[in-house]
């Protein structure tokens, strides 16, 4: 069993690898390219907070905010996003016996969090260099929560993937959900704090905004998290990634063979 | 105990109390059907055993390329069942996940993660990129601004750099092949290895010195299966059903 665990790391590593040098090849800027995409979001979103002037909150530096945000936003959409759309990047290894679609979705997941983390980094050695001083109180606990965002990001894209395969409007909800009312509702520019009460409950549904604000919270032990929970984003993770390994096994099949005959 | 020659490690490992060769394919009334929903072969059974050697006499190369296909697991048949239990290659000179957007050593390195040795890899690039022979720069830039011919090579030289428990293979590609790129010691010596130790399905005489030895032959003829025995008389078989007039013959 050791010996099919080690295999399966070995796929997937190579997998991460073939996606990783293509995205490259692909990009302008080769290797830095893949962070350029994400950092010019978070420049521009400051750039604009920046030009209306708006009054910042005071819990932290507003770079680390947003930047923390949106990367963490960033790093799930496109987890979950490509989740969704694995079938047909899995149909290019169709020739490869031992590469089941479940790898070519870890894979890309493998890779998204090596890019995100990346960016993560950069922010904060970006503050810091500017401040002089760290802010990252708490790197395991920031470190976990991001881990916990992958996992929950995995979850969800291959349980739409599988039951979407089956009811294809599921794909679309999923998708819009994803890009529209998640980029709104999960803490990118706000902190749960400054959201009325009466607000919150509604809020705090979205596991996303749960992750944002405990990373946050790490990286700032004074930046207010009420009503946050680490239960629920952990609930989530596990339920999610259980769900969609449940539905996954019993649908492979179907993924494999559809794969086959497209 | 099976021979420790006759199987990968890891398929070795998962063999280890039995004591005579396992099957590592079996098809049970395999069926495929064409587009057109015309019989690519119909109702066959075979199983192939670790070390066995068996070479496929057929007209059709539609039926060649299937029947390949399905013993290497990359083709579902319409009715039946093909059971893999083994470490099949796909046929040999015909990978299909060959980026051309990266290059050789990319493409190298990707499929050693896949089916190399643990811990093996550098050593598997390192023959890949003897057998291809290349300007240590051409082995690092993208397929894409190569000459297609590398690209044949890259994949024949994938196809043989990895240990497989069965072989699958068209001869006669293998033939083409070989009039059309340099052929090296390196080559002979590494197919002579692979194919030595290890179970074969050729379509068409296995390229060695002793390829009948202990073989046995597959007669197909439009599909079904018309004879299945020892290899020489199969092929006895197909040299008198030949239509004098097919080039196919002259394989």
């Amino acid at each position: 069993m050791l010996e099919s665990l080690w295999l399966q790391v070995d796929i997937v590593r190579a997998l991460a690898f073939r996606e990783q040098s293509e995205r490259i090849r692909k990009s302008e800027f080769g290797a830095v390219g893949l962070l350029v995409e994400p950092l010019i979001f978070v420049g521009l979103w400051l750039l604009l907070r920046i030009a209306l002037r708006a009054r910042g909150s005071d819990l932290m530096n507003p770079v680390l905010q947003f930047g923390s945000g949106f990367v963490l936003f960033y790093l799930f959409s496109s987890i979950a996003l490509r989740a969704i759309n694995g079938v047909s990047r899995a149909q290019r290894f169709a020739d490869l016996r031992r590469v089941r679609p479940l790898d070519v979705l870890m894979a890309g997941a493998l890779v998204e969090s090596q890019i995100y983390s990346t960016c993560l980094v950069l922010v904060i050695v970006g503050v810091a260099l500017a401040q002089w001083h760290i802010t990252l109180a708490d790197p395991g606990a920031a470190v976990a929560f991001f881990l916990l965002l992958v996992i929950t990001a995995l979850g969800v894209g291959i349980s739409a993937l599988v039951i979407g395969h089956r009811v294809p409007l599921v794909k679309l909800v999923v998708k819009l959900v994803v890009r529209r009312l998640l980029f709104w509702t999960s803490g990118l520019f706000f902190s749960i704090a400054i959201i009325p009460e009466y607000l919150r409950p509604y809020l705090l549904w979205n596991p996303l905004l749960h992750g944002i604000e405990l990373f946050r919270h790490a990286l700032v032990p004074s930046y207010p998290i009420p009503g946050i929970s680490l239960p629920y984003l952990l609930a989530w993770a596990l339920g999610s990634v259980g769900f969609s390994m449940l539905v996954y096994g019993n649908n492979e099949q179907l993924l494999v063979s559809d794969e086959v005959g497209e | 105990m099976v021979s420790i020659d006759l199987l990968t490690p890891r398929t070795r490992r998962r063999h280890a109390h039995v004591t005579k060769p396992p099957t590592l394919v079996h098809l049970d009334r395999a069926t495929i059907l064409s587009e057109d929903q015309a019989t690519v072969f119909s109702d066959l059974s075979l199983r192939i055993r670790a070390g066995q050697r068996w070479v496929l006499f057929c007209k059709e190369q539609e039926t060649i390329t299937a029947l390949l296909k399905c013993v290497a697991g990359l083709q579902e048949p319409e009715r039946g069942v093909v059971t893999i239990l083994g470490h099949v290659s796909w046929p040999l000179g015909q990978v299909t996940c060959v980026s051309n957007k990266l290059s050789c050593a990319d493409n190298c390195r990707f499929l050693a993660g896949i089916y190399g040795q643990r811990g093996m890899i550098k050593q598997e690039m390192a023959l890949v990129e003897e057998l291809m022979a290349l300007q240590r720069e051409q082995w690092l830039r993208p397929l894409l601004k190569l000459p297609s011919a590398v690209k044949t090579r890259l994949k024949l030289a994938l196809s043989l750099a990895f240990d497989f428990d069965l072989y699958v293979m068209d001869a006669s590609a293998l033939r083409h092949f070989r009039r059309t790129n340099p052929w090296t010691d390196t080559w002979q010596s590494l197919l002579e290895q692979r194919l030595r130790t290890r179970a074969v399905l050729s379509a068409g005489p296995i390229p060695l010195e002793d390829g009948g030895a202990g073989a046995k032959g597959l007669v197909l003829a439009k599909g079904h299966l018309v004879k299945k025995g020892p290899l020489a008389e199969c092929q006895a078989y197909w040299t008198g059903q030949l239509d004098p007039g097919n080039h196919r013959s002259r394989r």
